[in-house]
């Protein structure tokens, strides 16, 4: 009897136990199997982060890889207003630390729909240290790149800057953006129970790929001097602005591109927007006198002339039945080459019409005048130069003095780039060559011959005739001591309320050095400056600029060891 | 000898189960550290930067200029020595002639607002 009560106990109790456990397993296959998939992801959820990875963007060197542009780390401020709970208190502390009205903040914490809001970006480390200090609730600081500017003011309308999204606004920031930029990456990585990153090796990578760096044409040192040159003239004459050009005639290397007035980068916010663009491209002007050299090329190409031919120069002036074409100063009998040297009106339009117009603009489109040079840059204007089947009756005695066409100072310097190398009409360019992060060269940019203009001879009797200029003409100051020059001035009157202006002109002078193997193409050209003489104004600052530059040029080549020694 | 082998069994296996366990806590605090060691060299390499930007701009050209300059002016710092301090009555003398400067300056503009007949001369080229 015992044994049978007994037994049906322990039967009992195997009974309970075993429907428990079934019960268990039941319950272990159901959130095993069936609800597995859903609690994987919650899980994953909690532990697993995703974390983008930011590309950086690729910096910028001149041409002897100092940096122009780079990248510095910075702290951004965001909150998430689902997770601050006291906000006036909040406000409060920050509007002390980033000396902001407590509503701006107010604000942005009402956004409750939100979970993610800038508070400030890119800060400095007073500020970073006192929101550290303060701890607050839902307010948190993520590391950001900012794009920084080491030469300040300088090459700034050439080298453009960014957002503070790091995205290209202006100048070659703009034009190579897309291989400045880079991608973005992404890490999944584990975290703990207070969601600190755990390093782990086992889950998801896309590595960022960081934007190639660029390499450019300009001379940091040649563009300091352009620019400091071109900023005293600027002051000094009360001019409306200017730029200078600088170009190696044999390759089409842009070494310096200056604009006044400029900017800063570091801070664009605080200058005009008229300072961000780069008038060397972006302005066109009708060229004047320094247009000659056009006109002077192509009769010498076509045989029309010679040096040595002369021409009565009418005493000052001369009466083309539409109007009476003047020159600055009478002259009588002339050689051609010192009509282009004394820059005599008369004794270009006599040639002019010897000529023809339909021959001029041959070599005029052949110059690259009317169309965009390609230069690597935005903002870049074609000019102007009238349809030949829209010439006005005075056009004959305009077009080949540089009135009724206009030009911007990268194509004049280009033009004149022709007979300092000879006659070829060279591709200009900035960007030298592009490197990956880690400096492996992914392009390479060379010179690149757009086509021959003139023939050898015509450029070296041009020569010639533009050494002249420097030497007894209109363009004295601009002669070096050191160095043999040539080159031509300008002086351009502006249209004013639909007439050429008696008060307000654009002056110019256009050079190389040395006259032997020219190694600089320097095109200057000021907005309204007064004295208005380019021969005045323009052709003391190629002097300096070319002076300074040479010696610099010429102390790269120095074995410095030998002059540091003696 | 069948309870010595359950124990060795038990035992074994509670050793190994520890070391895996063990292995484990090592690893996350290796990562602990692995991620402290990164967040070190990012700093570093932070820093690197920014000393990369300062050299870039103490060598760029317009700052050399302006030190070379501001070496041949021949500047120097004032020693206590070459400081000459004004008593109280000397101080108020200056105030009194400097107000009378400026007051004389107003009434002389005035004046010749008053009298002129015609713009300044024009520069002529």
């Amino acid at each position: 009897m015992i044994d049978y009560q007994r037994k049906k106990y322990i039967y009992l109790s195997y009974f309970f136990i075993l429907t428990g456990l079934f019960v268990l397993a039941l319950r272990l296959i159901y959130l095993q199997v069936i609800r597995s998939p859903r609690l994987t992801k919650f899980a994953q959820g909690q532990h697993l982060l995703r974390i983008p990875l930011e590309a950086e963007r690729g910096n910028i060197f001149d041409r002897n890889m100092k940096p122009l542009a780079l990248n510095l780390p910075t702290v951004s401020v965001f909150a998430n207003p689902k997770e601050i709970s006291d906000p006036y208190a909040t406000a409060e502390a920050l509007s002390r630390i980033f000396n902001l009205d407590k509503n701006i903040f107010l604000e942005k914490f009402a956004q409750q729909d939100k979970y993610f809001v800038w508070i400030s970006r890119h800060i400095k480390g007073e500020a970073v240290k006192s929101l550290e200090k303060l701890s607050l609730k839902g307010i948190y600081s993520i590391k950001e790149n900012k794009r920084y500017y080491p030469q300040l003011n300088s090459g700034s309308t050439v080298i453009g800057f960014c957002d503070i999204d790091n995205k290209g606004i202006e100048g070659i920031e703009l034009y190579y953006d897309e291989k400045l930029r880079g991608k973005a990456g992404y890490l999944v990585s584990q975290r703990d129970a207070k969601r600190r990153r755990l390093f782990s090796l086992n889950y998801d990578y896309l590595s960022p790929v960081n934007g190639y760096d660029l390499i450019l044409t300009i001379d940091s040192v040649i563009q300091y001097i352009a620019e400091r040159e071109l900023e005293k003239a600027v002051k000094a004459t009360g001019a409306l602005g200017g730029s200078v050009v600088i170009v190696s005639p044999f390759s089409g290397e842009i070494l310096a591109m200056a604009n006044y007035p400029n900017f800063n980068p570091n801070n664009p916010g605080i200058f005009d927007r008229n300072n961000f663009r780069n008038r060397a491209i972006t302005d066109m002007f009708e060229p004047g006198s320094s247009f000659k050299i056009i006109t002077a090329s192509a009769a010498i190409e076509e045989g029309i002339t010679h040096l040595k031919e002369r021409f009565f120069c009418e005493n000052g002036a001369y009466n083309m039945k539409t109007h009476i074409l003047h020159d600055h100063q009478p002259h009588g009998w002339l050689t051609f080459a010192e009509v282009i040297g004394y820059s005599s009106n008369i004794g270009t339009v006599k040639v002019a019409q010897k000529l023809g117009l339909e021959r001029l603009y041959a070599y005029l489109y052949a110059f690259g005048i009317g169309k965009k040079t390609g230069i690597d840059l935005p903002g870049e204007v074609e000019g102007f130069i009238r349809p030949l089947n829209k010439l006005s009756k005075t056009s004959i005695g305009a077009i080949p003095i540089g009135q009724e066409v206009m030009v911007t100072a990268l194509q004049l310097t280009l033009a004149m780039c022709v007979i300092a190398n000879g006659g070829y009409l060279m591709k200009p360019y900035v960007v030298r060559e592009i490197r990956d992060s880690k400096g492996v060269p992914l392009q390479i940019y060379s010179s690149q011959e757009m086509k021959r203009v003139i023939s050898p001879s015509t450029a070296e009797a041009m020569t010639q005739i533009l050494r002249g200029v420097v030497e007894y003409g209109t363009g004295k100051m601009a002669n070096l001591k050191e160095y043999l020059s040539a080159g031509k001035t300008g002086t351009a009157q502006k249209v004013e309320n639909g007439v050429y202006s008696h008060r307000k002109f654009v002056s110019s002078f256009i050079g190389f050095v040395p006259i032997e193997k020219p190694r600089l193409v320097i095109g200057i050209v000021l907005d309204e400056p007064y004295p208005y003489y380019g021969g005045v104004v323009c052709a003391p600052v190629f002097k300096n600029i070319a002076t300074e530059s040479l010696k610099y040029l010429d102390s790269l080549s120095w074995d410095w060891k030998l002059v540091k020694d003696n | 000898m069948k309870v010595t082998k359950f124990l060795s069994f038990v035992f074994i296996f509670t050793s190994l189960t520890l070391i895996y366990v063990w292995q484990n806590i090592h690893q996350i605090e290796l990562s602990y550290q692995i991620l402290e060691r990164e967040k070190v060299i990012a700093k570093l390499q932070d820093q690197n930067r920014i000393l990369e930007y300062n050299v870039a701009q103490l060598k760029s050209p317009a700052y050399l200029e302006r030190k070379i300059l501001a070496k041949h002016m021949g500047l120097k710092y004032t020693q206590p020595t070459v400081m000459i301090s004004r008593s109280e009555k000397e101080k108020q003398n200056y105030l009194n002639y400097t107000r009378k400067f400026f007051l004389w300056q107003k009434i002389n503009s005035l004046i010749s607002k008053l009298f002129s007949l015609r713009s300044e001369a024009e520069a002529k080229p």
